[in-house]
């Protein structure tokens, strides 16, 4: 359970890399593809740091501090948060944003966002093991108990992720982007319970603490 | 599952028998099964009944007259126990009817089986003051409502629409969370949009539990405190706007009810009325802790209450919705001289800071005694830089002169004689919270306060337009007149919308969106001021949701 534990962290801490990674790509991605706006001191005269309102215009914003857990909870349908996963939010509510502006983004909140949404994986990772692996939601095709979880799965998996918590499909660089990340992190792994297990939440991770999962 | 039971040594038989006879006529009139179920043996120290169980039991509800003493009587449940009665009992309890949970431990909920199950109440006799006691009833409590999302499966791909997106929008803005696309409730709100139905799209949104225990309880929790911030834990005002919210009450109750809203009796936290909500949060903050839903939990109670000296409670003479709710008062009531009270009041539900309304031109007839006239020497300074504010706050002041909040709970001076300590309040004159009249040699002959009247000075011109007052406004006694005055006010309705606004739309109000504020005023106020429908139009509106 330990080594379990130890390797999840590890694991946890590769994601951070690649959390920024995602953070940027979705940042010039999808930001603007639904009206919403945000003024920088580049476009419009920003006051103060202030965001400048537009006419008609979205306004857009992420995810309060109050709201992380129960944002993850509900996108990837673990019902409940764990206890652990209350206690990670608990730890590291502080440092994300309270009202959740825009320009409220900050290096502290990206890993706080990555510690929570860690957990509540771990959480989803549970549910999944624990159910009929063709009835499994977001796993379907991943062996959680012996070992496998190829490219194709890997592909399906991210289209499920995406569906559920940036509320679009992946665009085709986003699936190389996250493939290639993924092969990279665990190359020299067995393709054992450990490592498949490890890449679930890795990938998990990876997309339920992106800006499209916390951008309101 | 209910049943009833009957408890009592041979003492009190005439008296107990008294009362079966009633409970009998009762049951016999409005309930035949209570009826089968009511057993007359009175001397039998011990008595037997059936529930009926399918889930794991959590805690026994139960309705118990005369619970006074600890350990006066014991519960066998399938004949495994004892499960000890009236863990909390004291002679406040003598010949009370009490509601009461009887917590169990989980090897206390293991003597439950699926099915039926046999329930033995006895009465225990090794102290010659054990008098009996009475089970009205007992219900069983297997599951409660807790804070839960959807396990929705997404589908591995497939063209999401516009409209589907734009349903999503609508969801995030309301529910506060995103949701999977494919979640039914996204699909039902693509196909009402698509109808041209934008309001029943966003009906839908609000139906969602998290509207309440996220987004109402966030717009409520800003306003509850003197920090002004969301994170603020669950008090009895953010329970308020969350049942008014969802109940469709007219929202200038908010000021002027006489009502609270509280966990149901389902609800496994502390609930003694004096001592876990109004000499602490503890009933509240219990509903947040154990992640109680509080969109299906939270029920109202018609009647606002205070704490007597010396322990008990008695039902608020000037109960004034949140304005009198334990959180605000606790806010704000603390030290100071109540001018607080006033500051936010206005701030909160009308939307204006306290310099905004000052005005110079009022009279400062009402200005407290505790206010130099000559700051420096100059009385210009005082018309220059003092008047104009203390005029309209120290007018509407006398409102709060019998309130304060000492010792963790709010003391009305009505109830309490002069002192300190929990008990006594610290007064002058009697009645009158001492704070009223503080230091009032600064200047002798400024307004002392002597009651709770108090006086509109905040119609000026600029300030008529600026409040827009409607209704009695002029002058009153009391909170409660006072906050009536202020909700029937048009900067009451601009305010709602304008903190909707911020909450839903995730910004303040633009300025160039002056003609936004006064329609969605108007349709708040021909709602019957219903904030769910405010809520609701304020996330179609392209101003939040981006106009295509």
């Amino acid at each position: 359970m330990k080594n379990m534990l130890r390797s999840f962290w590890k694991t946890v801490s590769y994601t951070i890399s690649f959390l920024l990674i995602t953070v940027a790509y979705n940042n010039c991605g999808n930001f603007n593809s639904d009206g919403g706006q945000v003024a920088s001191s580049a476009t419009t005269e920003a006051l103060n740091g202030d965001i400048v309102p537009l006419p008609n215009t979205k306004t857009s914003s992420v995810i309060r501090a109050s709201r992380v857990l129960d944002n993850l909870v509900s996108c990837l349908g673990t019902i409940e948060p764990s206890t652990a996963s209350r206690q990670e939010w608990s730890r590291n509510r502080g440092t994300i944003s309270e009202e959740g502006l825009a320009n409220t983004i900050s290096q502290p909140m990206v890993k706080s966002m990555v510690g929570i949404a860690a957990q509540v994986c771990n959480d989803l990772l549970q549910k999944e093991i624990a159910t009929n692996p063709n009835e499994r939601r977001i796993f379907p095709d991943v062996d959680l108990d012996n070992g496998g979880f190829g490219t194709n799965q890997l592909t399906l998996v991210s289209r499920r992720l995406a569906r559920s918590c940036w509320g679009r499909n992946p665009t085709d660089d986003e699936i190389t982007t996250i493939t290639r990340d993924v092969a990279a992190t665990f190359s020299g792994d067995e393709d054992n319970r450990t490592a498949t297990r490890n890449k679930a939440i890795y990938l998990c991770t990876s997309m339920a603490s992106s800006f499209s999962t916390y951008e309101m | 599952m209910t049943l009833e039971a009957i408890v009592s040594d041979r003492s009190n038989l005439v008296f107990r028998s008294q009362q079966w006879v009633l409970c009998l006529l009762f049951a016999f009139l409005f309930s035949e099964s209570a009826l089968a179920q009511l057993s007359l043996n009175a001397t039998t120290p011990e008595q037997t009944t059936t529930v009926q169980v399918t889930d794991t039991v959590l805690f026994l509800k139960m309705s118990v007259f005369d619970a006074d003493y600890d350990g006066e009587g014991h519960l066998f449940v399938n004949d495994q126990g004892p499960i000890v009665l009236f863990s909390n009992g004291n002679s406040n309890n003598n010949d009370a009817d009490l509601e009461m949970n009887l917590n169990l431990s989980n090897t206390q909920r293991g003597y439950f089986r699926q099915g039926s199950n046999t329930l033995r109440f006895t009465f225990e006799t090794p102290e010659t003051f054990f008098d009996g006691y009475r089970i009205n009833s007992v219900s069983a409590v297997e599951s409660i409502e807790t804070k839960a999302y959807e396990d929705v499966t997404p589908r591995d791909s497939g063209e999401i629409s516009d409209t589907r997106l734009r349903a999503l929008e609508i969801y995030k803005r309301l529910a506060g969370v995103t949701t999977p696309i494919d979640n039914p409730i996204l699909v039902e709100m693509e196909q009402h949009l698509s109808r041209g139905n934008p309001k029943a799209a966003a009906r839908l949104a609000t139906q969602e539990s998290s509207f309440y225990n996220l987004v109402v309880r966030d717009f409520a929790a800003r306003m509850s405190t003197r920090e002004v911030t969301i994170n603020e834990n669950f008090n009895d005002f953010i329970a308020t706007f969350i049942g008014v919210t969802r109940d469709d009450v007219d929202a200038r109750q908010l000021l002027t009810g006489n009502f609270i809203y509280r966990g149901s009796g389902d609800t496994n936290v502390p609930s003694d009325l004096e001592q876990d909500l109004l000499r602490s949060n503890n009933h509240y903050l219990a509903l947040q802790n154990e992640n109680y839903d509080f969109a299906s939990v939270l029920t109202r109670t018609d009647s606002q209450y205070l704490r007597l000296p010396n322990g008990g409670v008695t039902t608020h003479p000037d109960a004034a919705g949140v304005i009198t709710s334990r959180a605000f008062m606790g806010a704000h009531a603390v030290d100071g001289t109540n001018r607080r009270l006033v500051e936010f009041t206005f701030n909160q539900f009308t939307c204006f800071e306290m310099e905004e309304w000052g005005d110079a031109t009022a009279t400062d007839i009402r200005v407290g005694p505790d206010i130099d006239r000559f700051p420096g020497g100059e009385g210009a300074n005082y018309q220059s830089t003092c008047k104009a504010c203390h005029s309209v706050m120290d007018g509407f002041r006398g409102a709060f002169a019998r309130y304060d909040f000492s010792d963790n709970f709010v003391k009305y001076g009505a109830y309490y004689t002069n002192g300190g300590g929990a008990d006594r309040m610290r007064q002058s004159p009697a009645g009158i919270a001492e704070k009223m009249n503080r230091n009032s040699d600064t200047f002798p002959t400024g307004f002392r306060t002597t009651d709770d009247t108090w006086v509109n000075n905040a119609r000026g011109p600029a300030n008529i337009q600026r409040f827009g007052w409607r209704g009695v406004h002029n002058s009153g006694a009391g909170v409660r007149q006072m906050a009536s005055a202020v909700a029937n006010s048009r900067a009451f309705s601009r305010c709602m919308v304008k903190r909707v606004y911020r909450e839903i739309c995730r910004r303040p109000i633009a300025s160039f969106e002056v003609a936004l504020v006064e329609n969605m005023a108007n349709s708040f106020e021909s709602s019957d001021y219903n904030l769910r429908e405010l809520f609701e139009d304020m996330a179609l509106r392209p101003e939040c949701l981006g106009a295509r």
